[in-house]
Parts: C-alpha cells; structure tokens; sequence
C-alpha cells in the first residue's frame, strides 16, 4: 500500500506541475509590464520579455519548464534574480518550523478542548464558549488582538517583528530557522528570544485552529465512549486508567488525521500569520511573489507544497494502520 | 448455602420520571443455577441485569428493597457492585468481537483484565490465560493471544469473551444474549461450554436471552419478563411446560412447532423463472471462491430456502442473483432471459422483477420518507405498473391492505411504527411492483419471536395470492420451514444437500445438512443435543431450590 503511494508520486507532482504551470500562464497581468514598473518604456518591456523567454510559445516553455525540474532548476525570480529554489528552501525552515510548532499546539489545545466537553461537567461550558471563539475568529484578527494585548499593553511579549529582536546576536545562518540555527549554534539566549517570538502566532494558531481540532476530538471521544468495548470495560471492572487509555487511544487517529489535513493547509494559508508577525518565511515569500507576478517563484512554492503534503499523507496512512489495524483488511 | 446474589423489590426508573420502567422485580441465583431472563425487545432484560450489576446507563436510577451478594448485604449497588464486577462476577456479552478494543493484541486485553482482578506477574497472566484458551476450545491459543479482534470469528471471539470471565474464577456468570450474534452451530456448542463450565466451578449465572431455545437448553430456572414487569418466574420445566401466565402461553404459542412443515408443492414442478448455472465468484482474484459452480433453479409462485452458516456464501449468492455483484463464470437466467452479460443499464428495466427484502427494516427504510411516500417510490421509478396517479394511490392502498397495516399508516414514518411494522412496509414495497421474484434475506432475524410468526404467515398467504416466487436466506429453521417448498444447503461456496423441504429436513442424506439441523436448540426442556442434555441433567437432579423467589 505505501509501495503503491510512492509510485502514485511521480504522476501525481506531474500533474500539479502542469497544472500550475498552465495557471500561473493564464493569470490576467502583463508580467513584463509590471516587473518593468509605470516608467518603462515598451523597449523595455520587449526587453524583459525576452530576457525571462515569456515571447517563445507556450508550449516552448512548458518544456523549458519541465526540463528544469527534472534537473531541479526551478528557475530564477523575476524580481530578486536569485534561483527561486534557494530562495524558497532558505525560507521553507522557518515556515515548517512554526507550522509543525502551530498545528501541535492546534492538536493539543484540540484534544484538551474536546475531551472537557464530553467528559467534564463543570469546564464544558468554558471549554465551549472558547471553542465558539476559535471559530468564529480569523487567525490575522486574534494575531492582532494577542499582539495589542500582550505586547502593547502587558509588554509580555517581545516586538511582533521577525523571528528575534533586531539587538539579538544573530545565529549563523544553516536552515533560516532563527530558534533551530540558534540551537545548532548553541547559543542560548538567542534560543530563548526565538521561542518567546514563537509564542504569540503559535497560540494564535492553536487557538483558532484548535476549535476545530476540538469539534473533530469532541466528536470522536464521544463515539469512543459509546463503543462497545468500553461498556464490557466497565463491565468487568477496569479501571478508570485503563478506561482512559482505551478512550484516547481510539479518539486519537481521527483527531490526529485532521491535524495532518490541517498541516497540509496551513503550508499555505499561514502567510496570513507571517505577515502579522512579519516572520518572513516562505509563504510569506510567495505572497509577495503572486502579487509581483513572479512566475517561477510561485510555481516552485506550489511543488513545494505540494511534495510536503504528499508526504504528510502518507505519514497520515501509515499512522493510521499503526493504530487502527482493521483499516488494513 | 445461601444464593449468590439476591435482590428484592428492584425498580428502575428515569431520573426525572416517576413511574419505573422495571417494576418490583426479585431476582436469586444459586450456585450451580442458571437464570433466564426471557422477554421481547423493550421488556427490560437488560436494564434489569444492568440495575442489579450497578452499571446503568446514565439518567436511570435504580432502587431495592434488599440486596446481597453471597449472603453479605450491599448498602449500595452502584459501589459494591463496582468492585464485585470482574473480580466475582464475569461478563459474557452479545457482541464479542466489539467488545474486546481493536487497538490492542486480545492476549493485552485479557493480560489487564486478569492483572487488575488477581494481582500477578505477567508470565503468571499469560500462562494462566492460554490454559484459559485452552480449556474453552480454543485451538491455538498462542495464536489467539497475538491477533486483534477483529481477526477472530463470532465464536472463536466468544470463547475468549467466556475465556475471560471465566479467568478471575468469578461466582456469578452474567451473559447478555450471548449466542443471538452466532451460528445455530456455534450456537450450541457456546451454551454447552458455558453451561459446562458454570456447573463444574460450582458457579450460579444470569442469562438474557429472546430465545426459548436458549433457555430450554442452558438454564434451570426462568424469569419471564413483559414491559418491565415479572409475568412469571420458576423451574424452566414447569414453566415451559405448564405456564401459569397468559403471557408466557402466547410467547410458547408463537414457537413454531418443529414438526410441521408450511409448504407443500403438489403436482408437477412449476417452471423456473430463476436459474442460476454453475456460479463461480471469488472477491479478489486468485483467491479461493466463495461460490464454486453453484446450481440453483427457483420454481414460479414457489419458495426455496438456502441454508448454511455464516461464510457459506449465502449473500454473495443472493446478490450475483440480484446482479448487485458480477460472477466469475456460470449463467444468470431470469424469465427465459440470460442476464448475466446484461449491462446495470439494459438490466434496471428487469429490476421490478427480481426485488428484495433485507434483515433490518430499519437500515432499509429512508426515515425521511412517509409509508406512502416509501411504497410509491418503486411505482415511481417503474411507472408502467401503475401509470397515474390514481392508479398508483389505488395500489399503494390495495398493498397496504395487503400486508394487513392501516390506512392512516400511510402517513407515518418509519421511526413511528414497530419492528414488525416496519417489515411488512419492506414486504409491500418490494411487491409493489409486481414481482416473479423475490429475496427474502434474515427476514425474521431481527424481529421478536411473536412478531415472527405473523411476518411469516403473511408472507406465505402473499405468495398464496400474487404467485411470488421467494428466495429465503435464513437462519431460522422455524421460518425455513413455515416458508420452503424446496432447500438447498450451501456448505463452502456449494451446494452439498437440495430437494424438497420435507426431504431435506426430515431426511437429510449430507452430513453437514444433518449438523446443521442438529443445531437448532430444541424448545422442549432437555429434549436434544446429547451434550446439551447431558448437562442439563446435572444441573437439575438436585431439587430445585432458590432458584428465582
């Protein structure tokens, strides 16, 4: 089955390759036009076409394009002129790092809030109402409303700007990732600036994405508990821990799989985050390139996400027959 | 010797409602007795087991006069019973492959269970569980003890479900309709094995059960139950044998009475509108079939019942026949027409021929749709049985008449009428269309006994008047032999045993067809089944005493 899933890859990035190829193509907007800025004169223009190969026909640079990725050359920014694939890959860390950081925190808090609504009596109610505000609240909104609290008001929180304070040493570059280069590096204090930059758009995230973790954790606790096997377990009188284990355990895989559908979505949606706390990573990044028209940059960010998801995925299949052994007949 | 438990004046009711759902019920077990309860859905079997294990459901509350267990009185059964539970009283449940958590290997589960029981190590659990396997028939215990659940049969589950609660040595055995979920076969061998091991450790048990059979075979004392109420309680042979109660005579009267056979074709055979030649199906290729070159014609206007166990391929059968399935080789025949390379589209048109009736009416009727609107559906989609609109309402009036429910019925919905009811909406709406053919899959498996009988003289008068030919998937002999005209016994994906019903069933000439009919729990107090008997007896000799107060 995984065999199969592996194999399934090669057509699978194929397809999204040329699907988004074929999208960013058809994107309304003179891509020369506005890379040359309102000044240029048509030469000008003419020229940059030229230059980025946009003048040879559409199919010309379709296999341009794909040649490039089979020799994983995703091509140049229009805009920086850099290689768009060290362009993403120095960014992605800091991105991956705050999205796996986020969405733990998301399954966490999900769990928490799911298993007091069905199993407490007095906290449901609390556990509810703040259900209820993860939902009906955006991330960019709270993201604001937690900075203006806890950083303009408390001055708990440090300056919602970057990954660490401006005066922080800087660690020496290896991922992009301030806290994971900063631990490489062993320097100590950095690493404590870098997780207090982490708290504010990871709570954000666990909260606006754990309400639905929660729904889905609340859902699945309460089938699990009207299974028959937790009836025989009272029946012949186990005890609450082992109850307990029984429980989570089969309330985990689902609320674990819509943590990985969660993952896979917030690759992309957390540029929303980013740009609140200005953490510059990919997403980020590849906002800015949509806006610019920065074609390359926007197509390797999608293959990106999509390579990440794929594997995210299939870590999900797998997890699942590991806990649940019956999905495999 | 005092009894093992004993509960005086049990009522159960709502938190907030007054009046009880189970009246002023006692109940006393002994050692080496075996209580049945007895009643039809709803008549508080189990809630009352449940009040007197102290594990209601939430929202019921339970009150006693007096309660003890093993002479000491309990103050409280929802706290003492807690700690009994496991420990002194072992659980035997319907559904043992649910029971027994899908996450873990079963030699886990029962390793817990054991340890929380009786404190010792786990080299001790496991030695003592695989003699556990060992002595309730299980083949390879090693084995059993690495799978999950979900790998084991219904039986072989229920041996470990009894293997278990049998392990902490309990005094009290409590089986919830222990064998409903299993084969006849099976069946009797899990009420001889419990029985067995109730006498032999000198234990007492509580069985629930719907089935007569159950109770004639594996019980010495009875308690029949009837909206929540005791009608009458006592030895099982005085009961079964002269009941006191009006209700218990009318639930003995609706045993079907084994001898009498319901169908009986006279003169020449009538000519076939089904035949199916040679059916070979396997679900994954390369695979063993689950039908291998399967013969079977069905007579017009006539029924033929195909018996066997579960995995004998009776289903996929019915369904290559309903060409819900493909086969693999053979030939489909239905009125002259060779269907079997018919594509869904060229064959939908034939579907108001061959219809279906399934097991549970419940799954099979869409709760958002009233009776009408659930009858005309059919009409709807093969319009040229009844084109307008008053046709259509004469028919759905004339079927509703038919399976002998109420006009105002018709504008109910399905949650509103009974099990029953809700069988014979299934019945007319699959004769809506007027049929040659029908599949009556379990139709009697998940009604209660009185409600069975009626379904299925209804069902036989109904072929009497429209001429329908039935296929019957049973479990039940006693519908099988109200219903059949003819019998076919499907053994491994074949046909081992076919003939006419009186053949078959009275005279067996195949092994397997004789096991399978030997199977059938007799109602009759110890009247069959050598091993069942022998038991009983020693469960018996003694006067009865105690036993149900």
């Amino acid at each position: 089955m995984i065999a199969t899933r592996l194999a399934l890859a090669v057509p699978l990035l194929f397809a999204v390759a040329t699907l988004i190829f074929l999208l960013t193509h058809v994107l309304p907007g003179d891509v020369a036009g506005i890379i040359a800025g309102p000044n240029a004169t048509p030469e000008n223009i003419e020229a940059i076409r030229d230059r980025l190969g946009l003048n040879k026909p559409l199919w010309e640079q379709y296999t341009d394009y794909l040649a490039g990725l089979l020799r994983g050359d995703l091509g140049e920014s229009f805009v920086t002129g850099r290689d768009v694939r060290t362009e993403l890959l120095d960014r992605l860390p800091s991105t991956l790092l705050l999205v796996t950081l986020g969405i733990l925190a998301a399954t966490l808090w999900g769990l928490l809030l799911g298993a007091t609504t069905v199993f407490s009596r007095t906290t449901a109610p609390a556990a509810r109402a703040l259900t209820s505000l993860g939902l009906s609240m955006p991330d960019f909104v709270l993201g604001v409303v937690l900075i203006y609290v806890f950083y303009f008001l408390l001055d708990w929180a440090p300056s919602p700007i970057g990954q660490i304070d401006l005066a922080t040493p800087r660690p020496p570059d290896v991922t992009g990732a301030a806290l994971i280069d900063a631990l490489l590096a062993g320097q100590w204090s950095t690493v404590g600036d870098a997780l207090a930059h982490l708290v504010l758009p990871v709570a954000t995230m666990a909260l606006v994405y754990g309400a639905s973790v929660g729904k889905v954790a609340e859902s699945a606790f309460l089938e699990a508990r009207s299974a028959p096997f937790m009836d025989y377990a009272r029946l012949s009188g186990l005890r609450r821990r082992t109850r307990a284990r029984y429980l989570t355990l089969t309330s985990l895989p689902p609320t674990i799989t819509y943590s990985g559908v969660a993952y896979a979505y917030m690759l992309g949606g957390v540029v929303l985050i980013e740009t609140v706390f200005s953490w510059g990573g990919v997403a980020q990044f590849a906002a800015s390139a949509l806006a610019n028209r920065d074609l390359n940059v926007i197509q390797g960010f999608v293959l990106i996400v999509a390579v990440v998801t794929f594997l995210i995925y299939l870590l999900l299949d797998i997890f699942y027959i590991v806990m649940d052994p019956r999905v495999r007949t | 010797m005092s009894d093992l438990i004993e509960i005086r004046g049990l009522h159960v009711r709502r938190a907030d409602v007054q009046a009880p759902i189970v009246k002023n019920v006692d109940v006393s077990v002994g050692r080496r007795r075996v209580l049945g309860i007895v009643g039809e859905t709803g008549a508080g079997k189990t809630l009352t087991v449940r009040a007197l294990l102290g594990a209601l459901p939430p929202g019921l509350v339970a009150t006693t006069e007096y309660a003890a267990f093993d002479g000491k009185p309990l103050a409280s059964l929802t706290e003492d019973m807690a700690r009994l539970r496991g420990k002194r009283i072992g659980m035997v449940v319907q559904d043992p492959v649910g029971a027994l958590p899908y996450i873990q290997s079963v030699g886990r589960t029962l390793t817990t269970l054991l340890r929380t029981h009786r404190p010792m190590s786990k080299a001790e659990a496991h030695e003592r569980i695989l003699r556990m396997f060992e002595e309730v028939g299980l083949r390879d215990p090693a084995a059993v003890m690495r799978v999950r659940p979900h790998e084991l049969s219904g039986g072989m589950a229920q041996r470990v479900v009894i293997a278990a609660a049998l392990m902490t040595d309990p005094d009290l055995i409590v089986a919830d309709e222990p064998t409903t979920a299993l084969d006849p076969t099976v069946q009797a061998q899990i009420l001889a094995l419990l029985k067995r091991e109730i006498m032999s450790r000198d234990a007492g048990a509580i069985i629930i059960t719907h089935d007569i059979g159950v109770v004639a075979q594996a019980c010495t004392d009875v308690m029949v139950l009837y909206q929540g109420e005791v009608r009458e309680a006592g030895p099982v042979e005085k009961v079964l044998t002269a009941p006191q109660d009006d209700y218990t005579r009318t639930l003995l009267r609706a045993l079907p009475d084994p001898n009498e056979l319901g169908a009986v074709s006279e003169g020449p055979r009538p000519k076939v509108v089904v035949e199916a030649r040679d059916i070979v199906k396997s679900y994954r290729r390369g695979k063993d079939p689950v039908l291998r070159g399967v013969r079977l014609t069905v007579p017009a206007g006539q029924t033929v019942a195909i018996v066997g166990e579960s995995g004998a391929g009776k289903s996929t059968l019915v369904r290559t026949i309903l060409k819900l399935i493909d086969i693999d080789s053979g030939r489909i025949v239905l009125k002259g027409t060779d269907i079997t390379d018919m594509s869904q589209r060229a064959f939908r048109p034939q579907r108001k021929d061959v219809q279906v009736v399934y097991q549970n009416p419940t799954a099979a009727l869409n709760p958002r749709l009233t009776i009408r609107q659930l009858i005309e559906e059919p009409l709807l989609t093969f319009p040229e049985v009844a084109p307008t609109k008053a046709e259509r309402d004469a028919r759905i009036h004339e079927l509703i008449a038919a399976v002998r429910l109420r006009l105002e019925f018709l504008d109910r919905y399905p949650t509103q009428l009974s099990g029953g009811q809700k069988q014979r909406v299934a019945i007319a709406r699959a004769l809506a269309t007027r049929p040659s053919v029908v599949v009556l899959d379990e139709p009697t498996a998940s009604l209660d006994l009185s409600v069975r009988r009626h379904v299925v003289d209804l069902l036989a008068e109904l072929q009497r008047s429209t001429g329908v030919a039935y296929i019957l998937v049973s479990h039940d002999f006693a519908t099988v032999r109200s219903l059949a005209h003819e019998v076919a016994v499907l053994y491994r994906g074949e046909i081992v045993e076919s003939g006419p019903a009186a053949q078959v069933l009275r005279s067996p000439r195949n092994d397997y067809t004789r096991r399978l009919l030997a199977a059938e729990l007799s109602t009759v107090p110890g009247a069959r089944g050598a091993e069942v008997m022998e038991l009983f007896a020693e469960g018996s000799g003694a006067t009865p005493k105690g036993g149900v107060a």
